[in-house]
């Protein structure tokens, strides 16, 4: 019969490609774990600044690539200033992969982490997750994203604690 | 706890329901749900199960956090990275059993010549298996959703059932009311033409394939890191 024929065709296709994922995925697993030896993201540079950074799981969606157009829009509407003179710098963090960034920030989700950097060390951070219930209100999600990023850039120009 | 957060609850649900990124799940189960069309019993009893293992699941992983027993980081990054990849191929397997191509012997056999008398027995523990499942294969949205906007909120009002109860039947509304409406036009089209057997067979074989299709998808987008 014609069903059986392709059955016997796909099964083993799809039990070879089934078995083809599972050796995939745990090798993928042990090369990151070897690759896991420091943190991704650079904190180098002795200049103090403000860091932006915007943290992404490995898979997209819609709802991130929103959120990201927003923030960025944020730091070039609100902090263009700021970041021709070096002092506010924007990143993306994929947290699934810079485990040692998630776990340092506690990132849950996808996030902004603005954090203050004083001669290549981190002194303050701030984990924004309301990201996620502001993203369908472009206008608040700006102000609550630029307002958490200017009082960071304020405590850069104030003294050093 | 105000009607406020039991609102916000509910609806963060529906919006991790309605968001583009669980659809390859939502299809699934959709399908999964409303293949017996001609028991209508089954359907419901199938749904209500399917939302049972979903709001269980977020119940419990909301119990977990809140009394401590693990960081809301641990679990999200746990959740996020290892569910997805195993997920995959669990769909795969599962649709090629829907079809009948694999396990027509074991007990648990969702598929093949006893289908309708196992319906309410093995249909039903897999739809909750199937909700826990896919309750825990977190996505971004759903992510998002739960442990930075649910979780928060769970802890502001000390709530560990409701909160998480409401979420997740957020979550399964849409399904449902998708799945249920599937099933009855199939059932309608099948008794009109007086073609029942034929259209539940096709249904079944759909959620088969569906499930195959979106176990692919799965294993490209989380395994194999393919953007699509």
């Amino acid at each position: 019969m014609e069903k059986d024929k392709a059955m016997k065709a796909v099964r083993p296709l799809l039990l070879a490609f089934v078995l083809l994922t599972i050796g995939f995925a745990l090798g993928k697993e042990m090369a990151l774990r070897r690759m896991q030896t420091g943190s991704g993201h650079s904190n180098q540079g002795k200049h103090d600044r403000v860091a932006v950074y915007y943290t992404h799981a490995s898979v997209s969606c819609v709802t991130c690539k929103t959120m990201e157009r927003l923030i960025k829009e944020t730091v070039v509407e609100k902090f263009a200033t700021a970041m021709v003179d070096q002092k506010l710098s924007f990143q993306k963090v994929d947290f699934q992969r810079d485990k040692a960034f998630a776990q340092h920030h506690q990132v849950v989700a996808n996030a902004v982490v603005v954090s203050l950097i004083r001669q290549g060390k981190e002194q303050d951070s701030q984990r924004l997750d309301d990201i996620w219930t502001l993203h369908q209100d472009p206008a608040a999600f700006k102000k609550y994203v630029g307002d958490a990023i200017q009082s960071y850039v304020q405590a850069l120009e104030g003294p050093a604690s | 706890m105000t009607w406020l957060a039991l609102g916000t609850a509910l609806w963060m649900g529906v919006l991790t329901a309605i968001s583009p990124c669980p659809l390859a799940t939502n299809i699934a189960a959709i399908s999964f749900i409303s293949r017996q069309s001609a028991q209508r019993r089954a359907i419901l009893l199938c749904g209500l199960c399917y939302a049972l293992g979903r709001t269980m699941a977020y119940v419990g992983l909301g119990g977990i956090i809140m009394a401590g027993l693990m960081a809301t980081a641990q679990v999200s990054q746990f959740l996020q990275t290892y569910l997805n990849e195993i997920l995959g191929p669990v769909l795969i397997v599962l649709g090629m059993i829907l079809l009948g191509w694999i396990g027509p012997t074991l007990s648990l056999t969702l598929a093949g010549e006893g289908i309708q008398k196992r319906a309410e027995k093995g249909g039903l523990l897999w739809s909750m298996i199937l909700g826990v499942l896919f309750a825990l294969s977190f996505c971004p949205v759903s992510a998002g959703l739960f442990f930075a906007g649910l979780i928060p909120l769970c802890v502001q009002h000390g709530s560990r059932v409701w909160l998480p109860t409401l979420y997740g039947v957020g979550t399964v509304l849409p399904v449902l009311v998708f799945a249920f409406l599937l099933a009855f036009a199939a059932n309608y089209v099948g008794k009109a033409f007086d073609k029942l057997t034929i259209v539940e067979r096709w249904l079944r074989m759909g959620a088969g394939v569906l499930f195959i299709g979106a176990g692919i998808y799965y294993c490209l987008i989380h395994v194999f890191g393919v953007s699509i």
